[in-house]
């Protein structure tokens, strides 16, 4: 059996990852919000999603976090009117990445404070071993 | 001279290591605060540990071994604990509520750490003598 305190670290280091990943998942949708197609009526950029699962990690012998997939939203595409553009359809319509802004907001903004949480644990779990080997040091 | 045979340090210890036990469970459902499905668990209350390990083997003879207080190592998972909310992907982990867990968990800690280190140098006076 591992010492608790190391094993806390290595699991919310895992969590540290997977949240990191979310948010780089988060900043590629975001940077592709008006990503469209280059050929007429093509299809535009599709949003991506992360999903996680919890895994047993043997070592360790307690569930840490892993990124189980990187799916894509199979939501619909914004139509937009504009038949200038070069990847308007014979109507005039432009397919626009279904990308909302503000979902990718809100997705960011949890996916930072499970992070600050994580780093919160890891923190703690310091302060408890520094507690622990000051036992011998003498006052 | 075995100090884990003077009950302070005894429970002392078996505290300290049910509160980093804790603490790794803490930090597992801090780490899946958004895996659906994820339950949040917690270790049993650590004063029913302690009512489990008051049950002693009595000692016949003098060469016969004291168990120490508790299960040594072996604590409870409770799986069934009280979740403050449930979101609808079925993930229970509320981190408001984990944060307070884990800053309880390090008050903890340090107080009983603290009663060690005194205990140890309650010790070592009464060995060495006032100085």
């Amino acid at each position: 059996m591992s010492d608790p305190l190391t094993a806390a670290m290595a699991i919310a280091s895992t969590g540290l990852q997977a949240q990191s990943t979310r948010m780089r998942v988060v900043s590629e949708n975001v940077a592709n919000a008006n990503s469209t197609s280059d050929v007429p009526g093509g299809d535009p950029y599709r949003r991506k999603t992360v999903t996680f699962d919890a895994e047993l990690d043997r070592a360790i012998g307690a569930s840490t976090v892993k990124v189980k997939a990187i799916g894509v939203d199979k939501s619909d595409f914004r139509m937009n009117y504009d038949p200038s553009h070069p990847a308007a359809d014979a109507a005039g319509y432009v397919k626009m990445p279904n990308v909302s802004a503000l979902i990718e907001m809100a997705d960011l903004r949890e996916a930072t404070r499970s992070y600050e949480a994580n780093l919160n644990i890891i923190e703690q779990a310091r302060t408890m071993m520094m507690r622990t080997t000051d036992l011998i040091r003498r006052n | 001279m075995d100090l884990m045979g003077i009950p302070l340090f005894g429970v002392a210890s078996d505290r300290m290591s049910y509160l980093a036990m804790r603490h790794e469970v803490i930090a597992e459902n801090v780490a899946n605060a958004n895996t659906p499905k994820f339950v949040t668990r917690d270790l049993k209350p650590f004063s029913e540990e302690l009512k489990n390990a008051a049950v002693t083997m009595e000692r016949t003879r003098l060469g016969h071994l004291p168990i120490s207080s508790t299960a040594g190592g072996k604590l409870r998972v409770d799986g069934k604990s009280q979740s403050w909310e449930l979101v609808p992907s079925g993930n229970g982990v509320s981190l408001e509520q984990e944060m307070l867990k884990a800053s309880d968990t390090v008050t903890s800690y340090a107080l009983v750490s603290n009663i060690y280190k005194s205990n140890v140098n309650l010790l070592s006076q009464a060995v060495s003598g006032p100085r």
